[in-house]
């Protein structure tokens, strides 16, 4: 028989901030990619730690901090979201992808553009396996430990959402048909 | 995709693209790919996704990370703003602590809390093996009566409980039943079952240890459990699954029933 404490204690505190630490850049790309807004972005990142420290005591040294800190940004966006849902969200997307990154090329701009119009195309659970995978690196396992969904689900999800990206992108990313 | 000379996976070709795809399965996935102009366009076509997402948004995480994002900061900046609550807490505890008479238990030491987290951990591990792996009667009331369980067993606690929803885990509930703790108080076990028959339980008890700890874990044979106490409840989730699920599953415990205070 055996206990072992996991977190809070002062001794971990240090520890537990280098870690969180750690993963910021990764947190706040990933929620420019989610809010596509650095100001939003950056509020849910900070949020993300607030809410991180405040559960401090769930924190698992030995396990995937990555994977939590990303549990928890998804469920505090999550909320947002349908906290703001009655507000209608439509952000021109031209606007919107332009000061986000500055592509090397006119013709990387303008794929980039497609892309970004064409992911807001997608559902949320497409759009976020997506994310994951492509721009975090995360393997599928991780993707579905942060998810909360199984292995399997993370793979169908990635399937139809890259198709139907795909499928956009080759008829043309309806945002970018919009004249204004 | 006509006539496919060679045989693989849809999630193969996906692990391929993103160089996730085992070692042993690289020629055949290759061969497939390039004996097959549908899978060949569509592998290009996700590369090229994966390229222009990292593009679009990975400049991100190369800014400079702006101060008030510090987590160090962050922290120290909540440390002032908790201070005044300590010093109201410790005039509760101190009234407590006077009408009770038990003020000597707010304060264990780091080997009491052991003690006692090992102590709830044998109870819920106990009840656990008990009746998991009943077939007729692994509950006294079951989920179809979830609100009279939870009404019933709230009021035998003298504390309010509500069963967790542990779907997202893959576990729905069976029921609950109430059982016998340390000298004579009550405590609930209520019980989870997945597709394939697996059974986790929460056993809630109380507990007055004046202490408020992390998650501890503790396993005996198969059967592993989370701990943790807050001043007068205990709780343990308790199951044969391995450590990273069961930990999954406590957390939405523990959220569930911190959410209920």
């Amino acid at each position: 028989m055996r206990t072992a404490p996991i977190g809070k204690s002062g001794r971990t505190l240090d520890l537990f901030l280098d870690h969180l630490e750690r993963w910021i850049p990764n947190l706040r790309r990933y929620a420019r990619a989610l809010t596509r807004d650095r100001e939003q972005a950056d509020d849910l990142v900070q949020d993300c730690l607030e809410r991180a420290l405040s559960r401090r005591h769930l924190w698992n040294a030995d396990g995937n901090t990555r994977a939590w800190l990303f549990t928890i940004m998804h469920n505090i966006h999550a909320n947002d979201t349908r906290r703001n849902n009655s507000r209608p969200a439509t952000v021109p997307i031209e606007e919107d992808a332009g000061h986000q990154a500055q592509p090397p090329s006119q013709t990387a701009r303008i794929a980039g553009l497609e892309t970004a119009a064409a992911l807001q195309e997608l559902p949320d659970e497409q759009r976020q396996v997506i994310l994951l995978v492509a721009l975090e690196g995360m393997s599928y396992g991780e993707a579905a430990e942060t998810l909360g969904i199984a292995h399997g689900t993370v793979m169908s999800r990635l399937s139809r959402g890259r198709e139907r990206l795909r499928r956009l992108m080759e008829e043309g990313a309806p945002g970018l048909r919009i004249v204004k | 995709m006509n006539g496919k000379p060679y045989e693989i996976d849809e999630s193969e070709l996906h692990a391929w693209v993103d160089g996730q795809l085992a070692e042993e399965r690289r020629d055949a996935v290759e061969a497939a790919v390039s004996a097959d102009d549908g899978l060949a366009a569509r592998a290009r076509a996700y590369r090229a996704q994966n390229e222009e997402i990292r593009a679009l948004f990975g400049d991100a995480a190369l800014e400079p990370v702006p101060g008030h994002l510090r987590p160090h900061r962050i922290a120290a900046r909540r440390n002032r703003r908790r201070l005044l609550v300590p010093v109201a807490a410790s005039v509760v505890w101190l009234a407590i602590g006077l009408a009770g008479g038990w003020f000597a238990h707010d304060r264990l030491g780091e080997g009491a809390v052991v003690e006692a987290s090992r102590h709830v951990a044998s109870q819920a591990l106990s009840a656990h093996r008990v009746y998991a792996v009943e077939v007729l009667h692994p509950v006294e009331v079951f989920a179809d009566q979830e609100a009279h369980l939870v009404k019933w067993l709230s009021k035998r606690l003298g504390h309010r409980i509500r069963t967790p929803d542990l779907t997202s885990q893959g576990f729905r509930l069976v029921g609950g039943r109430l059982l016998p703790a340390e000298g004579g108080a009550p405590a609930a076990q209520f019980m989870y079952e997945n597709a394939a028959g697996r059974r986790v339980t929460v056993y809630v008890s109380l507990y007055r240890s004046g202490q408020e700890t992390a998650f501890r874990y503790q396993a005996v044979q198969d059967v592993g459990a989370f701990i943790w106490l807050e001043p007068d409840m205990a709780y343990a989730v308790a199951g044969d699954i391995p450590r990273e699920p069961l930990l999954a599953v406590s957390r939405i415990v523990y959220d569930t029933l911190e959410a209920v205070e």
